[in-house]
């Protein structure tokens, strides 16, 4: 199931919540674990069995982990059981295709059949997920789960399931056994649900269908402005509507009473891509940081370890959003780039203007897109020739400039929610001490209600909705 | 492993205290003042999804919607005999020859072949039929879906975009930009959308039919076609300044269907530049709100078709105009959910003697569905949507004026020269103005099924006319229909 869907809205919710608050508090996680299991089999059903065969691994694995606490060894197995297995299925129902069809497949001789299986559904993100428990365990950071439905609602929690963020066990341990919900808490959801609501529906869709629409356009057809206006409103989609995504997770974790991190944190004001990349998917740098890059030693060794361990890290970062070649040296691509800035170009870049950092930065990611939105190698290499001129139709005609002249106030809205002002300006009025605070303080409801009449407006009259994060 | 746990001691943590923390803080102090808001947001979002939640249930689903011309999606079959009755499908499907396929084809609507001739499924797309379909069905009959769908036009056009679901604000006119529709189903069995290419396409087998069917005819008749322009062809000129017409591919439309019916060598009536013309000076030729010419627009079609006939048309004064309805909103509107112009009228040419004229609507066997004195259904379509289906309406609205006979005469004693008309919609408000000077017999290729010999066989037939909207000329291939029962008829007259 979406969020962005009249029926998670309008049946689901009001069955998810309505429940929630009815039952005692000591039933709340059950009926989280039952409703996010129904949210999880919606449309596809039979990786149910997959999801509770996690459940049941990783709450046994983080329950030898915690038993065998004197006994290191022991405690070391189950830990590295849990991550064989979690790992494994992840390998299996992702990588296996690709290993198979592009790399060995490829050797004279060698054909073994393709399996075809599609991917469950937020494979990637609750893998990671069930592993982050055993490994805080393991740790001591956090204590170990008793209750196999609490933890069983951890790690299917509907609100962060299919998309993240990716919440780290020790950030929910306590929430997930006792946690108030209050008022406040609720309303600050509401609101930052809704943020994530008309930011997927009102601009990434919107955007999105742009996108696709130029995506679409034969090769010889596309003008060089029309390429970078397309891939450029790839880039806003993208941004849209994962952080949306992550937005109304966070913002329906407030509503049950639970707090997650942020996972973005206005990515496209970065000043380096060092600076980029602590704002975008930040629990998932994160989990790739805790549980990969300071295992290996992080940046406290030599200086060549340190540069095999960002490459190790970006390189995984790469596989993990998808088994194609185009993610793996999308990874490769950051990984470098974040090598030369830890190397030099950190320095270079302090010493010019913000706003060079900032078209370099915004370059940079660009044409990260590029290559992290064609799978399809051949498409994406037509496409960059395209943006250079080669086998485009001209520079410019006259649909580009239709293009951009109907869409001006919507563009100018995107750029504008791609920075922190509206949120500090919503602040500065929502907390303000005086008059203006007062009256702010009136409009805000009538402002929300009039924000949901326009995105179920939006939702009952489009059939463009994709999902972009389904495949991760 | 052992040595992390000092690694993660050491590693930089960023000392600056986060936005968000420090917006929480505040917050917390501001607790107290914001606790009414708080309640307030609370009220309004829980009323808000309860409120649309239970008038969901509440209020009864409905089979047409009338605003949009179409069929909503009911409420889904949520069981598990529907799987199974689904698999017994796709396994028929995939032992299905390619002629069996094409009759299913034919016997179903195209969103079913779509998801039909997909015969590679996983089990995981029985379950997704569920799912996609309580989609539909939710959108389908929210509640106050029309006025949401307003809400939602004025989002667009407060945007300052031009146009709301493809179609395009020009003036007062909607416009239609795309008008190709359909899909094809590829060799392999995957169904992608049809392009402009497959237009062109299908323009050019379609010219090739007629010039088939012109090759076999005998001296005496004769077969031209009239294609009438789309309102974004007529109405060109009411564009908005900054739109690409270009990129409609109307004039490659044209140039494609010109070209073919020259190098064929069919008659073409010229209708579409007359109708731009007259759009120029300003005169009501084509519906704001609807795809179909006004009856004036007809008039002016008629004019140039009589004329390629040799014959002289009537003079407009010889008709009296008169107004069946003000209130006529029409499919653009449906899909554009607003509009500056307001509301179009649909006019009646009226003249002397019409009513003893006779229409008469028939099934493909023949069985008389409706009996019309002059060429107008005015009690049924007046209060429903659908008001264009005045002209030669059955009584059955869901039929409106596309049935597959519709047999026209003047009621006198002396039989006149026969005209076959093979039209779609736009052909119903030309059948009026043909008729004061043939007997018709109108055929719509779409839902007729007969063979036609008794028509052909007409001693008085001395036309055929196909007059087609470019959106269905470039769209629809059943004008094949025609050509497979005319051609075998003559050829088997000649042996």
């Amino acid at each position: 199931m979406v969020f962005s869907t009249l029926e998670f809205l309008f049946l689901y919710l009001i069955v998810a919540l309505g429940f929630y608050y009815l039952f005692p508090r000591k039933w709340r996680n059950i009926w989280l674990l039952i409703i996010s299991l129904v949210f999880y089999g919606w449309g596809e059903p039979i990786y149910l069995f997959l999801m509770i065969f996690t459940i049941i691994v990783d709450y046994v694995c983080g329950f030898m982990v915690d038993k065998y606490r004197d006994d290191k060894k022991k405690a070391k197995t189950a830990l590295i059981v849990s991550v064989i297995l979690n790992l494994a299925i992840l390998g299996f129902f992702k990588y296996y295709d690709f290993i198979v069809g592009s790399i060995l497949n490829k050797i004279p001789g060698v054909n073994i059949p393709l399996l075809g299986l599609s991917l469950p559904i937020g494979i990637s993100f609750y893998t990671f997920q069930a592993l982050s428990y055993v490994i805080d365990v393991y740790r001591g950071d956090a204590s170990v789960q008793k209750k196999i439905t609490s933890f069983g609602a951890y790690v299917t929690l509907f609100p962060q399931l299919i998309a993240g963020p990716i919440v780290r066990y020790k950030d929910v341990d306590d929430a997930l056994n006792e946690r108030t919900e209050t008022v406040d808490l609720f309303a600050s959801g509401i609101r930052t649900f809704m943020a994530g609501l008309a930011k997927k529906i009102l601009l990434a869709n919107v955007v999105g269908e742009l996108w696709s629409n130029i995506r679409a356009v034969p090769v010889g057809e596309r003008t060089v402005l029309a390429a970078w206006i397309g891939i450029i409103f790839y880039s806003l989609q993208l941004y849209f509507d994962f952080s949306a995504y992550s937005d109304m997770a966070i913002g329906l974790g407030k509503m049950m009473g639970f707090r997650f991190l942020e996972n973005f944190n206005y990515p496209y004001v970065a000043d380096s891509i060092t600076d980029f990349w602590r704002r975008w998917h930040m629990s998932l740098s994160t989990w790739f940081r805790d549980n990969v890059y300071f295992p290996l030693g992080g940046s406290r060794c030599s200086l060549f370890k340190t540069y095999r361990n960002l490459f190790v890290v970006w390189m995984l970062t790469g596989i993990w959003h998808g088994a194609y070649w185009n993610y793996i040296l999308w990874g490769v691509f950051y990984g470098v780039i974040l090598m030369m800035e830890k190397g030099f170009l950190l320095k270079w870049l302090e010493k010019i203007p913000r706003f060079f950092r900032h078209v370099y930065t915004l370059i940079i990611v660009l044409f990260g897109w590029l290559i992290f939105v064609f799978e399809n190698t051949s498409e994406g290499w037509a496409y960059v020739k395209n943006m250079f001129g080669v086998g485009a139709a001209g520079f410019a005609n006259s649909a580009d400039a239709y293009l951009i002249l109907r869409n001006l106030v919507f563009i100018a809205i995107m750029i504008i929610a791609c920075t922190p002002l509206p949120k500090k300006l919503f602040y500065k009025l929502y907390f303000n001490e005086n008059k203006t605070g007062k009256i702010w303080r009136v409009l805000v409801p009538v402002g929300c209600a009039a924000l949901l009449v326009v995105c179920t407006a939006y939702m009952v009259d489009s059939s463009f909705n994709p999902f972009l994060y389904f495949r991760f | 492993m052992e040595n992390n746990e000092n690694v993660t001691k050491v590693a930089p943590k960023p000392k600056k205290k986060p936005e968000a923390e420090i917006l929480l803080d505040r917050q917390i102090e501001m607790k107290k003042k914001t606790r009414a808001t708080d309640i307030a947001i609370l009220s309004v979002f829980c009323a808000f999804i309860l409120f649309f939640g239970v008038a969901f249930f509440v209020i009864p689903d409905k089979t047409y919607s009338e605003t949009e011309k179409r069929a909503l999606q009911q409420a889904p079959d949520l069981s598990f005999s529907r799987i199974a009755s689904d698999i017994r499908r796709d396994l028929r499907l995939m032992t299905m020859t390619d002629t069996e396929k094409a009759e299913y084809k034919s016997e179903k609507n195209w969103d079913e072949v779509k998801a039909a001739v997909k015969t590679d499924r996983s089990y995981k797309d029985y379950f997704t039929v569920f799912a996609d379909e309580i989609g539909d069905y939710y959108a389908d009959q929210f509640p106050f879906r029309d006025q949401l769908r307003a809400v939602k036009a004025a989002a667009e056009i407060g945007l300052l975009k031009q146009e709301n679901n493809d179609v395009l604000f020009a003036g007062k006119y909607l416009v239609k930009k795309d008008t190709v529709s359909g899909v094809v189903i590829n060799e392999d069995g995957t169904v992608r959308d049809r392009t402009e290419e497959d237009a062109y396409e299908t323009i050019r087998s379609n010219v090739t039919m007629i010039s088939g069917i012109e090759k076999n005819l005998p001296e005496n008749i004769d077969i031209r076609t009239a294609i009438a322009g789309r309102t974004v062809d007529v109405a060109r000129s009411a564009l908005p300044a900054i739109f690409p017409y270009e990129s409609t591919h109307a004039e490659q439309y044209w140039q494609t269907y010109e070209t073919a019916a020259s190098d064929a060598g069919i008659t073409t009536v010229g209708i579409k530049d007359t109708l731009t013309d007259h759009f120029k000076n300003g005169e009501y030729v084509c519906y704001k709100t609807d795809h179909h010419w006004t009856t004036l627009g007809a008039y002016y079609a008629y004019c140039d078709i009589i004329r390629s006939f040799g014959e002289e048309p009537f003079p407009l004064d010889q008709f009296r105009r008169t107004v069946y309805s003000d209130k006529f909103v029409g499919t653009t509107y449906a899909k554009a959910g607003a509009s500056f112009g307001g509301a179009d009228t649909i006019e009646l040419f009226r003249f002397e003697g019409d009513e003893n004229y006779t229409t008469t609507i028939t099934d493909s066997s023949g069985n008389v569905l409706t009996t019309l004195k002059a060429f107008y259904n005015e009690d049924v379509y007046r209060d429903i949507n659908d008001k264009y289906s005045v002209f030669i309406g059955s009584d059955n609205p869901g039929d409106g004026g596309n049935n597959a006979v519709t047999l026209v005469t003047d009621g006198g004693a002396e039989p006149r020269k026969k005209l076959i008309l093979i039209k779609d919609s736009f052909g119903n408000s030309l059948v009026p103005f043909l008729a004061r000077h043939y007997d018709l017999v109108v055929l719509d290729m779409r839902v007729y099924s007969g063979d036609m010999t008794e028509f052909l066989g007409d001693p008085q037939l001395a036309h055929i006319l196909v007059a087609y909207n470019m959106e269905t000329f470039m769209n629809d291939e059943n004008i094949t229909n025609a050509a497979a029962r005319i051609i075998p008829y003559f050829r088997s007259l000649s042996k």
